[in-house]
């Protein structure tokens, strides 16, 4: 008999994010869908209002991850206004950026996938978590990652006013300088968050990499997918988070495109399909060829691993030692095991980490010439950075007293729908076996699904607290034959 | 070696009551924990209250109740009784089931009380939720449906009442 496995691992707003694995009569998997329920507005919302508004609102879309929508904001309103910041306020600018990414890079590695690899992706799900992590490792380092977040997160409510939904973001600049005191600290908290990372990147290799077991499924076919990838690079091909071009690289790593941000359109097409609200994105001239990463495949990644393996490298000096590291342990670049994600995650920590000793150690950093006033509206511009999670875009256009007449977003998340997809589907084929669907083989296919930290645009703060996972099995006609939950 | 100590990051504080609005600002009905708190400003001057309002999910809310003796939370909520229809709940009221993950997306003020008191935070021992039956919560809007509306002044009397604290003004 045919089934229909849901998973739905999102929070109180139900069926905002769901897997649906279809079985055949003798229980493989068939295919498998990521779906999400559509948030509707949120264009509307925007008509009309001041350009500028969108730096603060855009913040407010997700509760996880704002601090990419105020810069690719900020970003794009700069465009609208035809007006680059001047070289203090980019360095400001960047200084936010970096002590996001280290946040929020750690907050899902320990959170997120450091249980499935310290505590054990088979354990029992009531210890495989964060709590089972303290207990694994201890308090001490719980504290550190803790410390290392707060130091972040007070750099960022320095700039920003408020961690982690950032307010301000003006075109040309940004609302306030760092003085010499703040630099001193500025400058602690860098040296402090480049020794951490380079602690978790130990962490990481003697846990995962030295691990037989654990790398082995790190490079476990299941969780392997040939893509294209794409990420922002500097001058030089090196991974950048904050501007650049973004670059292609094809599956085999050659350079497939480079393009600058505002000619997305040009590139990046997006597919509608019947059974979900998100538009698939793939490779334009390639055209749409379906959910497959044959040798025809207009599919491409974004994110920490499709970042690494979209650039020729790092662009600070410790995390390219960890890129060459990761890389010779993968087998070469570009590398397309889904769970290396995980790794790569923690090198661009490492980056971001340098790149905030960079900007502190620079005396430019306490300009006060902090806003070019020099505005001239345009009216229509795109601002894209990478956000943890992958690429974002943020294209607006105006009329001429600079009142929003359009507002079009591309977020990480829908970049990866596709790949997301079939990377459940692989993962489900390799750990689901027959009609007896277990708790472990559940959690091997939601680690493919954990591994792009997907970002559903959803509010995710609320009651009554996290949904529990659920799994339903239903016959052809629809029917509930089974439902297994993680209780 | 990492340099600097380690230090907990979150202390006593000075208020010993918090008044958190949670929801999304700009999500419909989902807003209206954020104009419940902005409400209860005009109402209430009492320096050991603290009010807040946050968007914020996963460890954030840890961090936001700790410290704190006792709070109050006010949310929306779908858990199928009528939109406006206004619940004055305990922890102990909700069935949660263990996940498998305490991550970004999933973790609700439940478990973010369970992280604080892991990582040793002190949290409030008494929470009560206050919370409001959403209508629509996947259209963003600045406004609420009209009856979630209509139960922004029950929904503010029962807070006052919760308090027992004085006021400046009676709810009208």
């Amino acid at each position: 008999m045919a089934k229909k496995i849901t998973i739905n691992p999102i929070t109180r707003l139900e069926g905002h994010g769901k897997i649906e694995i279809f079985l055949d009569d003798k229980g493989n998997v068939e295919d498998a869908y990521f779906q999400v329920v559509e948030l509707r507005g949120f264009e509307r919302f925007c008509l009309g209002r001041p350009v500028e508004e969108m730096p603060r609102i855009t913040p407010n879309i997700c509760g996880v991850c704002p601090t990419p929508h105020n810069m690719a904001s900020t970003k794009a309103v700069d465009d609208v206004y035809s007006v680059e910041p001047t070289p203090a306020a980019k360095l400001v600018r960047q200084l936010h950026y970096n002590a996001f990414m280290v946040e929020d890079h750690y907050i899902h590695f320990f959170f997120l996938s450091a249980p499935d690899f310290v505590v054990g992706a088979d354990a029992d799900p009531a210890v495989r978590n964060i709590l089972g992590l303290i207990d694994k490792v201890g308090l001490e380092i719980g504290g550190k990652v803790i410390e290392v977040r707060r130091r972040c997160r007070d750099i960022i409510r320095l700039i920003a006013s408020k961690p982690p939904h950032p307010e301000g973001g003006l075109p040309g600049g940004v609302p306030r300088g760092i003085t010499e005191e703040e630099r001193v600290w500025i400058k602690e908290t860098a040296d402090y968050t480049v020794d951490f990372a380079q602690f978790a990147l130990k962490l990481f290799k003697d846990v995962v990499v030295a691990d037989k077991k654990h790398l082995d499924l790190v490079l476990n076919d299941a969780y392997k997918l040939n893509t294209y990838y794409m990420g922002l690079v500097d001058s030089d091909n090196r991974v950048n988070f904050y501007e650049g071009k973004l670059r292609v690289v094809d599956p085999m790593g050659k350079e497939y495109t480079l393009f600058d941000p505002s000619e997305y359109i040009d590139h990046i097409g997006e597919w509608v399909e019947p059974w979900t609200y998100i538009r698939l994105t793939h490779l334009k001239k390639i055209g749409w060829n379906g959910l497959n990463d044959d040798a025809g495949t207009s599919l491409y990644r974004v994110g920490p691993l499709a970042r690494l393996n979209a650039a020729d490298g790092m662009s600070t000096p410790l995390a390219q030692k960890e890129y060459e590291a990761m890389f010779d342990a993968l087998g070469g670049r570009p590398s397309h095991h889904t769970l290396a994600f995980h790794w790569a995650r923690l090198i661009e920590a490492l980056q971001a980490a340098e790149d905030m000793q960079r900007i502190a150690n620079d005396p430019l950093l306490t300009s006060k010439d902090i806003r070019n006033m020099n505005l001239k509206l345009k009216q229509k511009g795109v601002g894209c950075v990478e956000a943890a999670r992958g690429t974002l875009i943020h294209h607006y256009e105006t009329d001429e007293r600079g009142l929003l007449t359009k507002a079009n977003l591309i977020v990480a998340t829908q970049h990866n729908a596709a790949p997301i997809c079939l990377s459940v589907k692989k993962a489900a084929e390799g750990f689901v076996k027959g009609p007896e669907v277990k708790e472990g083989m559940l959690n091997m296919v939601e680690m493919a699904f954990r591994a792009y930290d997907p970002c559903l645009a959803c509010a995710t703060h609320a009651l009554p607290g996290a949904m529990p996972l659920k799994v339903t099995i239903r016959d052809k006609s629809g029917a509930i034959i089974r439902t297994l939950s993680r209780s | 070696m990492l340099v600097g100590k380690t230090k907990r990051s979150v202390t006593r504080r000075k208020a010993k009551t918090l008044i958190l609005g949670i929801g999304n600002p700009i999500l419909g009905d989902d807003r209206v924990g954020h104009l419940l708190v902005q409400e209860l400003c005009s109402y209430i001057s009492d320096p050991e209250i603290e009010l807040k309002e946050t968007s914020l999910a996963g460890l954030n809310l840890s961090e936001l109740l700790s410290g704190f003796d006792s709070a109050i939370v006010i949310d929306a909520i779908q858990s199928g009784g009528a939109p406006g229809e206004v619940h004055c709940l305990q922890p102990r009221d909700f069935h949660i089931e263990k996940v498998n993950q305490y991550d970004q997306h999933s973790t609700g003020l439940l478990q973010a009380i369970e992280i604080g008191k892991a990582l040793g935070w002190p949290m409030p021992e008494n929470i009560t939720i206050v919370a409001i039956e959403a209508g629509d919560v996947t259209s963003f809007s600045d406004d609420l449906t009209p009856d979630v509306a209509k139960a922004i002044p029950v929904a503010l009397k029962i807070i006052l009442d919760l308090l027992g604290s004085p006021r400046k003004q009676e709810v009208i």
